[in-house]
């Protein structure tokens, strides 16, 4: 079998994405419980933003990169870009479900309750639903050009409400803390050391994300490559 | 720094580890899987062209075979 400059690409990329990820997470790790001053109003509650914010800006990436691919593959019909979409889309939730899970946990001894129908946090259970239900059209259509095309109008159309949440503090009276900018009344991290952490964080995830989605993109262009092989030998599964 | 926060902030660590622990786990295993079944279906396909043709190279070694 011959090697060609893609599989050697391939090949090589994902121990890299792996070593950047691990490496990178061990520093952030350090940064979070070892480096990083505890801050005064909140308390050791407050690191969960290391892992909550990067979660969520990794979440936008994610279902980005499926819109896009998305609209590439309705344009294009080149299934490598719905294969795209779709294991965007799954880790595009995973971490949408982890940020929907570390914010509740701040949410208790910060605001006393574990949720409230505040505009972003109702506007990120939405983005989470939708794409929940893009994971189950993909599941229910499993294979078939019309459920590819479906799911990348869906994939499209749910991406509108990322735009929505990143502005939701600025439109409606919310709760929520901007935690990247200090507005009138908001919690910025003014301190360097905070915004250091909050970067090396960022970083991190952003290879985990990377990682993540080659190795999710692999498998759905081996699960076609093995659905078309046994239908081309008419073997039952 | 009470008691209570620290819980918070270990709960917070160990749920988003414990998921993506499982995740990438569930990720290798189905990828293992899927190489197991390509290589399952490549054997089977050399099994079948050495099936198909050892016919073929028998006619040609008797000296039967080749066009009527």
């Amino acid at each position: 079998m011959q090697i060609g400059p893609q599989t050697v690409v391939s090949r090589s990329l994902v121990p890299l994405l792996a070593v950047c990820s691990a490496a990178s997470m061990l520093l952030t790790l350090w940064l979070i419980f070892v480096y990083v001053p505890t801050d005064r109003v909140q308390g050791v509650v407050q690191r969960i933003f290391y892992v909550h914010v990067p979660l969520a800006m990794m979440t936008f990436l994610a279902f980005g990169v499926t819109a896009v691919a998305s609209a590439a593959y309705l344009w294009s019909r080149n299934p490598k870009y719905d294969h795209c979409a779709h294991a965007s889309a799954e880790v595009g939730l995973l971490f949408c479900s982890l940020v929907l899970i570390t914010g509740p946990i701040w949410a208790k001894p910060i605001w006393g309750t574990w949720w409230t129908w505040d505009a972003r946090l109702t506007t990120t259970l939405i983005l989470w639903l939708i794409y929940a239900g893009y994971l189950m059209l993909r599941s229910l259509t499993m294979h078939s050009e019309q459920g590819a095309r479906y799911a990348a109008v869906l994939g499209i159309v749910g991406a509108l409400d990322i735009p929505i949440i990143n502005r939701s503090v600025y439109w409606w009276r919310t709760i929520h803390p901007a935690v990247l900018v200090t507005r009138e009344g908001g919690t910025g991290l003014t301190d360097p050391r905070m915004q250091l952490t909050l970067l090396c964080s960022v970083l991190a995830f952003f290879f985990l994300f990377a990682w993540l989605l080659w190795l999710r993109y692999r498998q759905a262009v081996l699960e076609a490559r093995m659905t078309a092989l046994w239908a081309a030998q008419r073997i039952p599964r | 720094m009470t008691a209570e926060s620290l819980t918070y902030l270990f709960a917070a660590y160990t749920a988003v580890w414990v998921v993506l622990v499982a995740y990438l786990w569930r990720l290798s295993r189905r990828l293992q899987q899927l190489h197991r079944e390509l290589e399952e279906l490549r054997s089977e396909e050399r099994h079948e062209r050495a099936t198909d043709t050892a016919p073929a190279q028998e006619r040609v070694a008797r000296g039967t075979g080749g066009a009527p």
